[in-house]
């Protein structure tokens, strides 16, 4: 059986932006007012510091034209920038087994079908964290999440086609010193678009939850804010959801 | 008294975020690798991790992390 969920696919949205939009849905998510929503986006260049981050970690050079944000999810820092695709799910684990260690598993099952859907054969590798390609081991997908009250924020980064230098020359990514980062495009030996692969990413995340997903498309050019974003995601029926009834866009807004 | 464990993890962003559930239900914890993980892929942290918390809030926890069916 599949559950209504709602796939919201932004381009490219400042990591500020994105969170603040993630907290709002979250909110809406968790009072019921809207089922399951995957945001799928990119990043301008930004460095994000998770609750583990060290100091030592960071060793941006002079001149690096890169955004540095604390966040609240977990793991350590990592990079993100154009041609990374970026997956935030909202999810309410109550819906999905109320189990932290699945979801994770799930996610990551996620991940490597996505990865496995353009031609990328990668895998878990025991005690670490995210998706990799072997061997040796290089590290193609990076995954962060917080949990409040069973909602879920954050989720993952799959690197599409972007220069890796910034996650071992601008910071200590994921806190692993020797570890390697590869990108699709490098896998595959040929460039590769966002583009292409977040069908890819939506179809893994229906198969993996249980969901269908019904598009919410974006509206071009306006920024995220000054649309009624919240206005429509709250006014639209859920569908095949489980979740309830529709709230107005006050109860909604978290900030 | 000392802290006991609730639980071991396969790595430390599933521990994060069992840590920031428990947060949320006013549950303190913390977080300790294990021996198990120590050294897994020189030069590369993580590896299971242990979760501590206080004897008095151990039930409600474990109750918290129960999946559910």
């Amino acid at each position: 059986m599949t559950r209504g969920a709602y796939v919201y696919n932004l381009g490219q949205v400042p990591y500020v932006e994105a969170w603040d939009l993630q907290r709002s849905l979250a909110a809406a998510v968790s009072q019921g007012a809207i089922p399951d929503t995957v945001l799928l986006l990119e990043h301008p260049p930004v460095i994000t510091l998770g609750r583990r981050a060290d100091e030592g970690e960071l060793h941006v050079p002079d001149g690096a034209e890169v955004e540095i944000v604390e966040t609240d999810r977990g793991g350590k820092s990592t990079y993100h920038g154009p041609g990374q695709l970026v997956c935030y799910p909202i999810f309410d684990l109550t819906r999905h087994g109320q189990d932290v260690k699945r979801y994770c598993r799930d996610l990551e099952e996620a991940l490597i079908r996505t990865l496995g859907a353009v031609g990328v054969e990668a895998t878990r590798i025991e005690g670490l964290t995210g998706i990799w390609v072997e061997s040796p081991p290089r590290k193609i997908a990076s995954i962060g999440v917080h949990i409040t009250k069973w909602v879920t924020t954050h989720g993952y980064a799959l690197n599409v086609d972007l220069d890796t230098a910034p996650f071992t020359e601008w910071i200590t990514a994921c806190g692993l010193a020797d570890a390697s980062f590869t990108t699709i495009a490098r896998e595959l030996g040929r460039p590769l678009s966002v583009d292409e692969v977040r069908p890819h990413a939506a179809a893994a995340l229906e198969e993996v939850f249980g969901l269908s997903f019904e598009e919410i498309p974006a509206e071009e050019g306006a920024g995220l804010w000054p649309q009624p974003l919240h206005e429509r995601l709250t006014a639209k029926p859920t569908g095949a959801s489980s979740a309830g009834q529709t709230v107005g866009v006050e109860q909604v807004t978290a900030r | 008294m000392g802290l006991v464990p609730l639980t071991v993890v396969a790595n430390p962003v599933e521990a994060e975020m069992i840590r920031s559930l428990l947060s949320t239900e006013g549950i303190e914890s913390l977080v300790k690798q294990t021996n198990f993980g120590a050294g897994i892929m020189d030069g590369m942290g993580g590896g299971p991790q242990e979760i501590l918390v206080d004897p008095a809030d151990l039930e409600s926890a474990r109750e918290l992390l129960t999946p559910q069916e």
